[in-house]
């Protein structure tokens, strides 16, 4: 019997960072969600940002791709995790067919960026095309569950 | 056959290079402009947060100052007991806008850090809004401000949605049309629910808002009236908050207002559809997320 695991549901603009291992559900349309472990702790952290760059407007919350990435890793540095040790997993961004802003992609090239500059590897991605997913992430062990959602709705 | 190019194609296809590139170029300049406008807010951002940071200092200081100077008086003990009671009053107000201050500044915390996590029950609307205007008795009645409650939800309707946030959004909107409305002015509330949307306006007498104002007015840390002898109290977060908040319950805010006349802020938020969900689990497309067992999983 696998013991019982907390859940916990990320909304967009939250991130979740804990030591205790959770399944974190989440669902993405052109948002996306960076998914970071420590192999050497085994913990996990995940973010839900929806736009790529914070411009000034407003709270300067993890809704915005830039700030999202650098507080979930300053989180993660909290809880003990060393930058070193970090793998990353990107899923999301994907792109409404009938717009030109592209924030899916947007969203997914702040995430490489942002990441290269801390040296941090994707260890796997699932991004882009034009339909929404359903993330499952297990922080006490990296593995993440995907799903494409049956409609093509972007959230 | 011979790839080649009669002279017309030829022309065609210089004039489409040249129009690419001169749509490059202006899109070059206007990224440059939009650096520019972001580089600028950055820097106005700062001063910003420098203003704040002196400005709350008068903004806790004060209120801190009155309230240790009115208790001690009380502690002192030779006053009769309406005296008393007024000091009393007045250290539930300061203590009270105190308290509501600091809501702003944690929320603005807690959403700054992706920490506010949602906790959407069923409200009764009205008496939710019946509360908060009697909560602000004490500015309302030293203003001499006249205020109307209209309630158009029908009786026991109840609405799913996350009562700290919407609690807080709807102070800081009563709190705004106290304090920039005139002496003797009015505030009107009307809540209604059309379409499963929360509606809820609130209309002021008071300064009003230039359209050139209308966006910046939710900017972090800004106040329009700067200076050191600022007109009205505050630190500049209700609103930025105020729309954070509504932005993750799901809910908009639009704003009509002629300057010298006053202004009408108008909520719109939407229902959640699961309320009371205990296991902290509940979508906002009505979707479950117990997938596991089934096969089109894809592992990472």
């Amino acid at each position: 019997m696998e013991e019982e695991i907390a859940k916990h549901y990320l909304y967009p603009s939250a991130l979740f960072a804990e030591k205790a291992p959770h399944i974190v559900d989440t669902v993405l349309g052109s948002c996306v969600a960076v998914c970071l472990y420590d192999q050497k702790l085994k913990i996990g952290g995940i973010n839900h940002y929806m736009l790529p760059f914070w411009n000034g407007n407003g709270l300067a919350s993890p809704k915005f791709g830039n700030i999202a990435i650098e507080k979930l890793i300053e989180k993660m540095i909290k809880n003990g995790a060393s930058v070193e040790n970090m793998i990353a997993k990107v899923f999301g961004g994907a792109n409404q067919m009938d717009s030109t802003m592209q924030i899916g992609n947007r969203n997914i090239e702040i995430a490489k960026e942002q990441l290269s500059h801390y040296k941090i590897k994707i260890v796997a991605e699932n991004t882009g095309g034009t339909i929404g997913r359903k993330l499952k992430y297990h922080t006490g062990t990296g593995q993440v569950g995907m799903k494409f959602l049956e409609k093509t709705g972007i959230i | 056959m011979k790839n080649e190019l009669t002279d017309t194609e030829l022309l065609q296809e210089l004039k489409n290079r040249f129009d690419k590139n001169s749509l490059l170029l202006e899109e070059e300049k206007n990224l440059t402009a939009q650096l520019n406008a972001v580089n600028e807010k950055l820097i106005l951002s700062e001063d910003l947060k420098t203003n704040f940071l002196s400005n709350i200092r008068n903004e806790i200081n004060n209120p801190i100052a009155s309230i240790l100077e009115l208790s001690k008086n009380i502690m002192e003990g030779n006053m009769d007991v309406d005296t008393m009671k007024r000091f009393g009053v007045l250290i539930h107000a300061e203590a009270f806008d105190l308290d509501f201050q600091f809501k702003n500044i944690f929320l603005s915390a807690e959403i700054e850090a992706g920490e506010s996590p949602l906790s959407i029950i069923s409200v009764n609307v009205g008496s939710i809004l019946d509360n908060i205007i009697s909560s602000f008795e004490y500015r309302i009645h030293k203003k001499k401000i006249q205020v109307t409650f209209e309630n158009l939800i029908e009786e026991f309707h109840y609405f799913h949605t996350d009562t700290e946030k919407f609690h807080l959004i709807m102070s800081n909107l009563l709190a705004n049309a106290i304090t920039f409305n005139r002496e003797g002015g009015s505030i009107k509330i009307v809540s209604k629910i059309e379409n499963n949307q929360l509606i809820i306006s609130v209309q002021d007498t008071g300064i009003g808002i230039s359209d050139k104002n209308k966006e910046r007015i939710y900017n972090r840390f800004l106040q329009l009236d700067t200076g050191s002898i600022k007109t009205y109290g505050g630190h500049g977060l209700g609103l930025t908050v105020t729309k954070a908040m509504l932005e993750i319950i799901q809910g908009e805010i639009t704003l009509s207002s002629e300057v010298g006349v006053g202004s009408i802020f108008t909520v719109t938020i939407d229902q959640f559809e699961n309320a009371g969900d205990d296991s902290g689990i509940s979508s906002t497309d009505g979707n479950d997320f117990l997938f596991g067992q089934d096969e089109e999983d894809m592992l990472f």
